[in-house]
């Protein structure tokens, strides 16, 4: 019979059926595979930067007592900051930062003190650089100055302290970014 | 013919089939575009190398290390190689970013035979469903010398590498230090040390005395038993010796500037043991010139180990560690 002879919109079943396998063993394949990547996004990048700036001031900020360095103690910076910006004290801290090559040649930065002045919470720019661009990281630290380091300090501690008679505790800022 | 291949509608795409195909793909794309996360499940896993060598650069430098036998255990795993457990330059939990010297010196020491370097990559947390490889480098701030032996560390084989850079101090050990420049009373040429009540036996390495902040010249290092005779025993070179600036001095007279920073070094050679088993040179004279010491008078001595005023302070330099990791297990 005619009806039975005729070919057409029959699935060849055997092409078929392979095509679908290899079709299926590749997506398989492709959602069982792991990758390695190295991301090069932004995030990883400013990552590795943060984690420069953040060392930087960890390194820097290390018991006196216990321990000698070619670089000074963050607290001997802090208490000896007179109140003005980009003053002696603080190049010394920048050699720190720059000379010895705690942050990277291509990177620049800005120092901020934010401190507590019995009236209000001051922010004062210490090292300025520039302005720092969209893509900027700040790691910060805490310092706390004692009575014993106030008065070994400079007058401009002993001022804001003369009326409260207690610790000051001064947020150091690092911001960081590439040129 | 021409008319005959014109006609052949074998092979050719069904309008019907092309039409239901294109309904589809817009349905689906439309379907995996405004639905997120439908396919999240399904996903091939990425590993991000910048997350493993992040986290192989904090075990280095701010944890101290482990080694662990059942009750034994403990931080100075230099001490106990055989019972390594995790590697850790740090010196200690409470300071994050000082690397030892001596982790530094037994790490080079373990690589010193390549076949370590699996061991040293496997206790770094670097080898668990995936086989990673990693290379360490130290170079210190300034002058550029590098403290790790980067020949024991294999070569990269892929361009699939992160790197990360991690500013620490390095501590190259304790050592006396005399900031002779803080205490303008009771100068003079003499400043005297004291090893008082210390068992021969403790001590095991050389003791160093920082001398830095004062002017003038060093003539010799003497020693007494009672703290009155000092006699001269010492030869420069193999009991005593300088370093000027961090570089050995040849000689054992020389003048400091202000700004010099002078080691004098006692090798453990030095010392004889008494009937009690204590140190017999209990003191130690340094005489200079004018008034270049403080505290200079005698019969006031400081003792080495622990003296309130010169504590023994750990010798910190900046360097700067940078950490390769890479991955050949799913390359290809």
């Amino acid at each position: 019979m005619r009806l039975q002879d005729d070919s057409r919109g029959q699935i060849y079943t055997i092409e078929g059926i392979v095509a679908s396998f290899i079709l299926l063993s590749v997506l398989l394949f492709i959602l069982q595979s792991n990758s390695i990547i190295v991301p090069q996004t932004e995030r990883a990048i400013d990552m590795k930067l943060y984690e420069k700036a953040s060392d930087t001031l960890v390194v820097l900020d290390r018991n006196d007592n216990d321990s000698w360095s070619t670089i000074q103690p963050l607290k001997t910076y802090v208490a000896g900051w007179n109140g003005a910006p980009g003053e002696a004290m603080m190049t010394c801290l920048d050699n720190n930062i720059s000379e010895k090559k705690m942050l990277p040649d291509q990177v620049e930065y800005n120092l901020i003190f934010v401190y507590n002045n019995s009236t209000a919470l001051n922010s004062s720019t210490v090292i300025y650089h520039g302005i720092p661009t969209d893509n900027s990281v700040v790691a910060t630290r805490l310092v706390t100055l004692n009575d014993n380091d106030i008065s070994t300090g400079s007058s401009f501690w002993k001022t804001i302290n003369a009326t409260r008679h207690q610790p000051e505790t001064i947020e150091v800022k690092l911001i960081c970014w590439y040129l | 013919m021409a008319s005959k291949a014109l006609m052949d509608d074998s092979g050719q795409i069904n309008l019907d089939f092309l039409f239901g195909v294109a309904v589809f793909l817009l349905t689906f794309i439309y379907a995996v575009t405004f639905i997120p996360g439908l396919f999240t499940p399904y996903q091939p896993g990425a590993i991000d190398l910048s997350s493993v060598a992040y986290r192989t650069s904090a075990i280095l430098v701010e944890d101290p290390g482990w080694y662990s036998q059942g009750s034994v255990n403990g931080t100075d795993w230099e001490d106990n190689i055989g019972l390594l457990s995790r590697i850790g330059l740090a010196d200690d939990k409470e300071h994050p970013n000082v690397l030892s010297q001596s982790k530094i010196d037994c790490l080079n020491e373990i690589l010193a035979n390549s076949s370590n370097y699996t061991i040293v990559r496997d206790h770094m947390g670097l080898h668990g469903s995936i086989e990673y490889d990693v290379s360490v480098s130290i170079k210190m701030n300034g002058t550029g010398t590098e403290l790790v032996n980067t020949s024991s560390w294999p070569m990269r084989s892929t361009t699939n590498v992160e790197s990360i850079e991690r500013s620490v101090l390095v501590d190259k050990g304790k050592e006396m230090c005399l900031d002779m420049g803080n205490d303008q009373v009771n100068r003079g040429s003499l400043f005297n040390v004291n090893l008082t009540n210390i068992t021969y036996s403790s001590i095991t390495g050389n003791l160093t005395i920082r001398i830095f902040n004062t002017s003038g010249t060093i003539n010799n290092v003497l020693w007494s038993s009672n703290g009155a005779n000092y006699i001269s025993t010492w030869i420069y070179g193999t009991d005593y010796f300088y370093y000027v600036n961090g570089v050995y001095y040849p000689s054992s007279t020389f003048s400091i500037n202000s700004n010099d920073i002078v080691e004098l070094v006692i090798a453990p050679s030095a010392f004889y043991s008494d009937v009690n088993g204590l140190v017999l040179n209990k003191y130690i004279e340094i005489s200079g010139t004018g008034s270049m010491f403080q505290d200079s008078s005698t019969g006031v001595s400081f003792n080495y180990f622990h003296d309130k005023k010169y504590p023994l302070k750990s010798i910190c330099y900046p360097a700067t560690m940078r950490l390769e990791v890479w991955s050949d297990a799913l390359a290809g």
